[in-house]
């Protein structure tokens, strides 16, 4: 197996031979080959030993911690000292206010497209106007993206004004009836469709700064985003191209084909007087996916990363998940010097 | 020029680039809307505008959502100024993402020479719009808890508790524990895939089930040690028997049963129930189809589950295995029977598929059971075959000894040579002989019809009696019993289509000096080996 979800609370993962021994309760529920293991991700605090940390290491698998929620909470780094220069040039690149404008316009650029592109689609399929008014919409301010220069502010207000247009008309992009979305809500979601999307932009964002590490550049410093404390603004800027490719297209196709179902998740009645603090509203959020709802949204979520995709750059078919790492990639090849401009995946074969 | 003209005209040299960059500023952050909507939809400003800012008041009222006014503003552009090519370009893909195609296309003609509209095209209408996702998960989960549920429907007992099994290997020994709370679809989903063992405690209320169980288990004797070939052959034909007679005998008592391979010592014949049902009536029934099946078995021992009437309020009653679990001693699996290949989830749907809830009314059924007023209700292959081979149906319900041979040979299984002398040497006798054998050997594994009527051929004397069939089958059950006291008991009498008259005469009975000669040139050929006299 190449990527390993350990979704239970209270597991404990002891080496046992070749293997990684999963034992709860006392007992080894599941071996996992340590032989051929590229991505571990740790939900819910396991227990690791200190042999596990050290094969981990040396054997350099991602292994990335989520909270009991399904929130991101840290991973394991490993030192990438061999990389230096190309930080060094990241750095230099994204301080440069003409081209860390020039950067985000891409980015930015490459995410209005996606979600013109992904509207207008829909539009056509279903003959809904108000679809197709807001795709015209967005590709408008797409097209206004040019005379922002390198005013990063304008080109944030911009990508914050095209996302509400998206959000506005995301509930004609939802024929499950079952299903109700009022707005995008975030920490915590207010109703199932914002669990899944958040949860899916946490698992898109860890695979993008994986990518990010994986070619030596750091996750930390951005353009789009501002630099902020534990924040990975590049992977955050990195992620934008994905969200509607990869997680907006995965969570509405298996609620509009019915895969799942309103009964999936677990509501709770929000405290009248609001959330004392960060960890009760973790505790007491008002909807999440139910652990048989996680478990298989998982498997299907690793099926979709698994699919083929065209990428007109190299010529080749990669997974979803090689496209992110073909884009990183390439960003690479922009912060060297090697390429004029960063261009955000094109999502060829869909006009 | 009238003063109209040069009103507008004094006006085109105002220079808006300090109201457009106010503009976009809002517009394109989404800021103040309203207030942005009215200056954008003012006429008089945007008509004097040079092209390239009309261009860009155009995709400014594009922005805030002023999507005719756009088209307007284009639609102006293109009037006013024909031969500025981006506007004709912005105009055509604004109509064709509204999904006004048809005016995008008629644009194609009325551009003037030198602006490229090739491009433009109407997008063809897909069928859904879904992106085919990968929901193949979330269909094998939505399968599987369905057949989770129909399973905990179907095979419950006590609610509040049900019983988990233990084992100590090291000493071969085995138990149950209770666990006091209702059992849930993730506990059966650990005994499906062998992580657990659980029973179920059959007494659901006081006095009632909803599950009964025939236990087959086989003989103390036979479960040491390898057994030899008639043995074996004798347990196997016990079980093709038991098999095929539980359920027929259930089904004339008007219930339906479930077969499961418990995997270790024999077979569970589970009986489920629509509602609850009194336990009485359950051991009752069950101890009576146990009993006339039981009569004919060599191998094996039926026992009937629940073995109490009620349970007191301490007491939780009889438990029985679910199931499809794993034995936590010998390790091995219970099957539905018969078995189908699969993984534990297409195994559990094949089993389920045929599994028949009985009605509580069916406990008040008769027939073999002997409780008066029960209506049987035939399968119509069973029917049809009871019709074409009445002499093969009329021996296989009252002959327990053939009855074992026929299922047999219905299941595929070789016989060995003395099962096929039996069968020969039995219906061989019948006037429609070449047709039943043909038909109850054909599905042998070495089936030659040529060299059944070779041996047909070849028969002589008298059918098989009971006592020389028993001999060869190693039974030691009771012979048949007869209306009428025969001389000699054979199987045929059991059928009225078979009478002496029809039995093949033998040579010497026919044609006796024939026979003589054949004698006496025997003796000539073998005296001729014999050392000459000195």
């Amino acid at each position: 197996m190449e990527r390993v979800f350990v979704l239970e609370t209270g597991t404990y993962i002891r080496k046992s031979g070749p293997n990684l021994a999963l034992v709860r309760d006392g007992k080894t529920v599941e071996e996992v080959a340590l032989d051929g293991l590229r991505a571990l991700t740790l939900v819910g605090y396991p227990t690791l030993t200190a042999a596990v940390l050290r094969e981990l290491v040396s054997k350099r698998i991602e292994t990335v911690i989520l909270n009991p929620k399904g929130r991101f909470e840290a991973r394991l780094v490993l030192d990438e000292h061999k990389h230096v220069e190309r930080r060094r040039n990241q750095y230099a690149v994204l301080s440069d206010p003409e081209r860390a404008g020039a950067c985000a316009r891409a980015i930015v650029r490459g995410k209005l497209e996606t979600q013109a592109r992904f509207l207008g689609k829909r539009a056509t399929a279903t003959a809904n106007a108000a679809l197709a008014a807001s795709a015209a919409r967005i590709r408008a301010l797409q097209r206004s993206l040019d005379g922002a220069g390198a005013d990063l502010d304008l080109i944030r207000g911009m990508e914050g004004h095209a996302s509400n247009v998206y959000f506005q008309s995301f509930p004609g992009l939802v024929t499950n009836m079952d299903f109700e979305f009022n707005g995008r809500s975030r920490r915590p979601p207010l109703d199932p469709l914002n669990a899944l999307l958040s949860f899916t932009y946490t698992l898109v964002t860890s695979e993008v700064t994986n990518a990010i590490q994986r070619v030596g550049l750091d996750p930390y410093l951005g353009s789009l985003h501002a630099t902020a404390y534990g924040r990975p603004s590049l992977a955050c800027d990195l992620v934008e191209e994905w969200r509607v490719l990869l997680v907006d297209r995965l969570v509405l196709g298996l609620v509009n084909r019915r895969a799942i179902k309103k009964d999936d998740f677990i509501f709770r009645q929000a405290p009248k007087g609001g959330y004392a603090d960060e960890a009760e509203m973790r505790d007491k959020r008002p909807v999440e996916m139910g652990p048989g709802l996680r478990r298989t949204f998982l498997q299907a979520y690793e099926a979709w990363m698994n699919r083929q995709a065209h990428h007109p750059a190299t010529g080749k078919n990669h997974t979803h998940r090689g496209l992110i790492l073909e884009q990183a990639r390439l960003f690479l090849a922009f912060v060297m010097g090697e390429a004029e401009a960063y261009t955000p995946y094109p999502w060829p074969g869909v006009r | 020029m009238n003063p109209a003209n040069a009103k507008l005209q004094s006006k085109a040299k105002v220079d808006f680039a300090l109201l457009l960059g106010t503009l976009r500023a809002r517009v394109l952050r989404g800021e103040d809307m309203e207030r942005s909507a009215r200056i954008l939809a003012n006429e008089s400003v945007w008509k004097v505008l040079p092209p390239n800012r009309a261009l860009e008041w155009a995709l400014l009222a594009q922005s805030a959502g002023l999507l005719d006014l756009a088209v307007r503003i284009l639609g102006h552009i293109n009037a006013a100024h024909p031969e500025f090519a981006p506007a004709w370009a912005e105009r055509a893909a604004l109509l064709t993402a509204l999904g006004r195609g048809p005016e995008a296309m008629a644009l194609t003609k009325l551009a003037p020479d030198g602006v490229d509209l090739s491009h433009v095209e109407i997008p063809t209408r897909t069928e859904s719009g879904d992106d085919p996702v990968p929901d193949g998960a979330f269909r094998a989960a939505r399968r599987e808890d369905d057949l989770l549920r129909r399973y905990l429907d179907v095979f419950r007992g006590r609610e509040d508790c049900f019983a988990r099994q233990w084992a100590n290997r090291n000493e071969g020994t085995a138990g149950y524990v209770p666990v006091r709370r209702p059992m849930t679809s993730q506990d059966l989903r650990d005994h499906l895939q062998g992580r657990k063992t659980y029973g179920v405690y059959l007494m659901e209320g006081p006095g009632t089930v909803r599950l009964g169980v025939i236990d087959a288990d086989l003989a103390k004797s036979l479960r040491t040690g390898k057994l030899d070939s008639a043995k074996r052959s004798a347990v196997y034909r016990d079980r093709d028997f038991m098999l095929n007679r539980v359920p027929e005998v259930a089904a004339e008592a008007g219930l339906s049963c479930l077969t499961e391979f418990s995997g270790g010592k024999g077979f569970h014949f589970w009986f489920a129930f629509e509602a609850p049902v009194p336990a009485a009536r359950v051991r009752h029934v069950l101890g009576r189809i146990a009993t006339v099946v039981g009569r004919d078995l060599t191998a094996f021992n039926l026992e009937v589950f629940p073995k109490q009437d009620k349970v007191g309020e301490a007491g939780l009653g009889n438990l029985v295995k679910l199931p499809m679990g794993l034995h936590r001693v010998s390790g091995k699996a219970s099957e539905f029977w018969p078995k189908v290949r699969g993984d534990v989830w297409a195994r559990l749907e094949a089993g389920l598929g045929r599994l028949v809830l009985n009605p509580a009314s069916g406990l008040d059924g008769s027939g073999p059971t002997g409780d008066g007023g029960g209506q049987v209700l035939e399968h119509p292959r069973f029917s049809e075959w009871t019709a074409t081979y009445p002499e093969l149906a009329l021996v296989s319900e009252r002959c327990p000894a053939l009855a074992g041979l026929l299922a047999s040979c219905r299941e595929g299984r070789g016989l060995t040579m003395r099962e096929e002398k039996i069968v020969y040497g039995v219906f061989g006798f019948l006037t429609r002989a070449r047709t039943i054998l043909h038909h109850a050997l054909g599905n042998q594994p070495e089936y030659n019809p040529h060299l059944v009527d070779l041996k047909l051929s070849r028969l002589r004397g008298t059918p098989l009696g009971c006592r020389r069939i028993h001999e060869l089958l190693g039974l030691t059950i009771d012979y048949c019993p007869f209306e009428k006291p025969v001389p000699y008991a054979h199987p045929l009498l059991h059928c009225p289509q078979w009478s002496t008259a029809d039995s093949p005469k033998a040579e010497r009975v026919n044609n006796l000096q024939d026979a003589l000669d054949h004698l006496r040139a025997s003796l000539d050929m073998v005296a001729r080996f014999l050392p000459a006299r000195s």
